[in-house]
């Protein structure tokens, strides 16, 4: 049964003051979020599209073993269900309840009860997600009444995740959403505390990178518990039981805070284990945290210390000289950012998905560390403004995340998406730091792609401000 | 219930973006919640063929990306100001606002807003593409609607027909895979034959060609989803209408479609019949060349196909009436209503009864392709798992589309057969190879 207060959370911008637009020096946003303060919020009077938190969420949702997902809605907000299925593979199964005209004004309940009927009757599977969308939070559907029936009714949890699409500006937010109902339906009471095992959330990236964590924690002796993502439902329940939740990013906060608070797990947030320096000391915080000291981690440290010392020594693994502007959530950006400077090169610049007042510490301690001169850009996507940030001072290369890519490289800018490629661990990004020498070493593609019709007016837009249309909310 | 699990047909707002982004110089503004746009980025560009979106597609899509206050005040400010401020950044012929779900629903007057941008001297149109409205093609007639009252605003009167010219609806970009290639092979082949295509939508296509609209001789729908626009300018510039319920391959029904016109056009039936040999006299070569693979590895086989009626169809006379496969299971994907031509009327039986199922959740044209125990089946990339479970051989032709890169390939027209006959026999031979 359902142990949280209440049905919903709060969206991201109420409870943390996140923000997704800006463009500017750092020091006034680390100001903003001082002594509990929230930095003002910021609108876009023009954007570009980007995911919410239903896309989020059924990226995520796609990937939890033995489940089906209903998305209670248009067929539309469940469409990339085609390039998850088809690209990613093996997922779970979406089903949408296609909701028509008539079911926008007179309600689609019964609709919705058919579909979850129809989907357990197809896979039998051990829960069922149903995710709202804004039809049904404007219809006001009644789905917790529906989701509690037919729970009850099956004997598997029917677990609503209430994503209206439009509550939150920052896209993040959907796994806030779908860790407060996993919360609720899905964890146990706790048993007795498991001293090897560790929670690690997986809200997204490539089952590659998922294994590779696991290969990481059992190397020194620990057993991990991966979930959601490419996990079972039985990790879930499980996780009150593991010495502590490991997060790999902010969006593991609201799950990590509620293990720590209802089932007495610590969770920490660690900075990603991307490149050898970091996987040392992500390594090393695990053992710490968790009160387990491990032999093996310093044999580790030295063997790995070698293989790197060969790598940079390499000029196909080796940026130096290389400058590189970085796109992404703010915990990737960073490890990334670090995998640069690890390699040789240097960060040009930053656009960082969202921030809020958990994250702004990070990027506060970076900057200073780096000694950054440059502007901080705020945007999820928004590549109308980086294209107008990257007209200014073109980097070497442009590091970005699924979609933005490309959108550099049509400026002439050599590009790279991460976001496919397996970052975790010692060795796994030599792949990364391979496509950054060799998008450096061979432009001919990029500088074709640069050379024909923008669709940008370069002349109108490229000589304002790329703040000009990120504007101070009022009331 | 029907149509419920992996619905391979995006909504009426993604169908309506995607015809929006495949015309030069068209900006969609979208006006909507972040995701829409998004998720048609991934469905119907990355998932369709690896094509993308065009230069203001993708994450380049203005859209208003509305949030609550915009639900319970009203959005129709936040568009206002979106389209004031995106006809300074974009380099646009035509902005053309598509309003989502959301904004219908909480009745925001987007029309309001685009007439106002268009009284300060840009050019715009509206159209009203709640993803409730229903499917892609959905999306695609009303774009197609908006689209053509724009263009022909300033139509002069009276109308100036050019002989020969002849729109063509029906081919949907984003949801039909090879959408560009059956535009560009269809385009070669009616220039061949001495008539001139307007195709209106990918290469070299921009509102310009949507201006000519009003002085075509004919409109032309090879699918149900162009009949209703071709019936629609029918009555708004009195232009005759042809209605076909499928894409021609391959060298008879390329060659009956053109017969078709010239009767309508009072076209010389000489100069298409010179056109047709020329061309048959080409296939006829390389198909007698194919022969060798044929019988050296045994191609002849049975298949299942599922994909939207036009191609489905289209694909399935020419490998049952050409190359002598025998067809099993038809599963039509995009629900159309057969107001034209009757199914019976229109798919091959040979010496088979042909099952023909109307549907697209995919875990029931899993189970339908899987009886079947076809040779070979063409369907999504989704169905590559069926195909492998039943030993089949596999060919991507509909949505979703993850596995092959397609660009300007398509299998309309007498060439267009010849691309089928390569990827059909590839993937043939790779079937015997891995067993």
């Amino acid at each position: 049964m359902p142990s949280l207060p209440s049905r919903i959370i709060a969206i991201a911008e109420r409870r943390l003051g996140s923000i997704d637009a800006y463009y500017g020096p750092v020091q006034p946003l680390i100001d903003g979020y001082r002594d509990g303060q929230f930095f003002a919020q910021r609108i876009r009077t023009l954007s570009q599209t980007k995911g919410d938190e239903i896309t989020v969420i059924l990226q995520m949702l796609h990937q939890i073993k033995n489940t089906v997902t209903v998305v209670h809605g248009a067929r539309g907000c469940a469409a990339m269900q085609n390039y998850l299925e088809s690209y990613d593979g093996h997922g779970s199964p979406v089903f949408s309840t296609n909701l028509t005209e008539d079911n926008s004004i007179m309600g689609a309940e019964e609709v919705l009860r058919k579909t979850i009927l129809a989907a357990v009757e197809r896979h039998k599977p051990e829960a069922v997600f149903v995710v709202t969308t804004p039809i049904v939070a404007i219809n006001n559907d009644d789905v917790q009444t529906v989701a509690a029936d037919l729970g009850e009714e099956l004997n598997i949890p029917v677990v609503p995740i209430y994503a209206d699409g439009f509550k939150s500006k920052t896209s993040a937010n959907g796994y806030d959403i779908a860790y407060h109902s996993i919360a609720g339906f899905l964890t146990a009471e706790k048993r007795a505390t498991d001293k090897k095992l560790v929670n690690i959330i997986s809200s997204d990236g490539s089952e590659e990178d998922v294994h590779k964590i696991a290969e990481l924690v059992t190397s020194i002796g620990l057993n991990p518990n991966i979930f959601p993502r490419f996990g079972l439902l039985s990790a879930i329940r499980n996780s009150s039981n593991a010495v502590a939740t490991i997060g790999l990013k902010p969006d593991s906060r609201v799950i990590g805070e509620f293990l720590e608070k209802e089932r007495q797990v610590p969770y920490y947030l660690l900075e990603q284990p991307v490149g050898p320096e970091a996987t040392s000391r992500w390594l090393g915080e695990i053992t710490g945290k968790t009160g387990n000291k491990s032999e093996a981690l310093e044999f580790i440290k030295s063997r790995e210390k070698k293989k790197f010392d060969e790598l940079v020594a390499d000029p196909d693994t080796n940026l130096s000289g290389r400058k590189i502007y970085i796109s992404g959530d703010i915990y990737t950006a960073i490890a990334l950012a670090g995998l640069v400077k690890e390699f040789g090169g240097s960060v040009t610049g930053l656009s960082i998905a969202n921030i809020d007042k958990n994250s702004v510490a990070l990027l506060d301690e970076n900057y200073k560390k780096n000694g950054w001169p440059f502007n901080i850009h705020i945007g999820d996507g928004q590549v109308f403004e980086q294209a107008n940030i990257l007209s200014r001072d073109t980097p070497d290369v442009y590091l970005g995340a699924a979609g933005q890519a490309v959108h550099a490289a049509r400026l002439g800018i050599p590009s790279v998406n991460y976001a496919p490629m397996p970052l975790y661990g010692y060795d796994a990004s030599i792949k990364l730091i391979r496509a950054i020498v060799r998008a450096c070493s061979n432009r001919s593609f990029v500088e074709k792609l640069g050379s024909y019709t923008s669709v940008y007016n370069r002349s109108s837009w490229f000589g304002k401000n790329p703040n000009w249309y990120i504007k101070q909310e009022v009331g | 219930m029907k149509n419920m699990e992996s619905l391979r047909t995006q909504c009426a707002l993604q169908g309506a973006l995607s015809a929006a982004n495949a015309i030069g110089g068209v900006i969609p503004v979208v006006h909507s919640t972040a995701g829409c746009a998004y998720q048609n980025y991934l469905a119907g560009g990355l998932a369709n063929g690896g094509q993308g979106a065009g230069l203001a597609g993708g994450l380049a899509v203005p859209s208003t990306n509305i949030v609550e206050k915009h639900v319970v005040f009203g959005g129709s400010a936040r568009l206002r100001e979106q389209l004031k401020n995106a006809v300074k950044v974009f380099e646009g012929k035509l902005f053309l606002v598509l309003s989502g779900c959301t904004p219908n629903l909480v009745g925001d007057d987007s029309k309001a807003m685009v007439e106002e941008i268009e009284t300060q001297g840009y050019p715009a149109a509206y159209v009203q593409a709640s993803g409730f409205h229903g499917s892609a093609y959905t999306g695609y007639e009303l774009a197609v609607r908006s689209l053509v009252d724009f263009a022909s605003k300033k139509t002069a009167s009276p109308l100036t027909t050019v002989k020969g010219l002849i729109n063509i609806f029906g081919i949907v970009p984003g949801q039909d895979t090879f959408w560009q290639g059956e535009l560009l092979s269809l385009s070669r082949e009616f220039s061949a034959a001495g008539l001139i295509l307007n195709p209106l939508f990918g290469f070299n296509q921009t509102v310009e060609n949507w201006k000519n609209i009003p002085h075509a001789s004919l409109n032309l729908s090879l699918s149900t989803w162009g009949s209703g626009i071709v019936e629609y300018l029918k009555e708004k510039f009195g232009t005759p209408a042809l209605k076909r319920s499928f894409v021609p391959v391959g060298a008879e029904d390329t060659k009956q479609l053109l017969l078709d016109i010239a009767g309508k056009l009072n076209f010389d039936e000489k100069q298409i019949n010179n056109h047709a040999e020329k061309k048959e006299q080409e296939a006829d070569y390389f198909i007698s060349q194919f022969a060798e693979a044929y019988f050296n590895f045994n191609f002849q086989t049975d298949f299942s196909i599922a994909g939207p009626l036009s191609q489905a169809v289209g694909i399935s006379r020419f490998l049952a009436y050409n190359l002598g496969f025998t067809p099993k299971t038809i599963i039509i994907t995009d629900a159309p209503q057969l107001k034209d031509e009757p199914i019976g009327d229109i798919l091959p039986h040979i010496d088979t009864k042909v099952n023909v199922f109307f549907t697209e959740d995919g875990n029931e044209i899993s189970g339908l392709l899987k009886k079947g125990n076809p040779g070979l089946i063409l369907g999504s990339t989704i169905d590559r798992i069926t195909a492998e479970e039943k030993g089949a051989a596999h060919l991507s032709i509909s949505l979703p589309v993850s596995d092959r890169i397609v660009l300007n390939r398509g299998y309309a027209g007498y060439s267009g057969a010849l691309n089928l006959i390569e990827d059909i026999g590839t993937v043939l031979l790779k079937r015997r190879t891995q067993k």
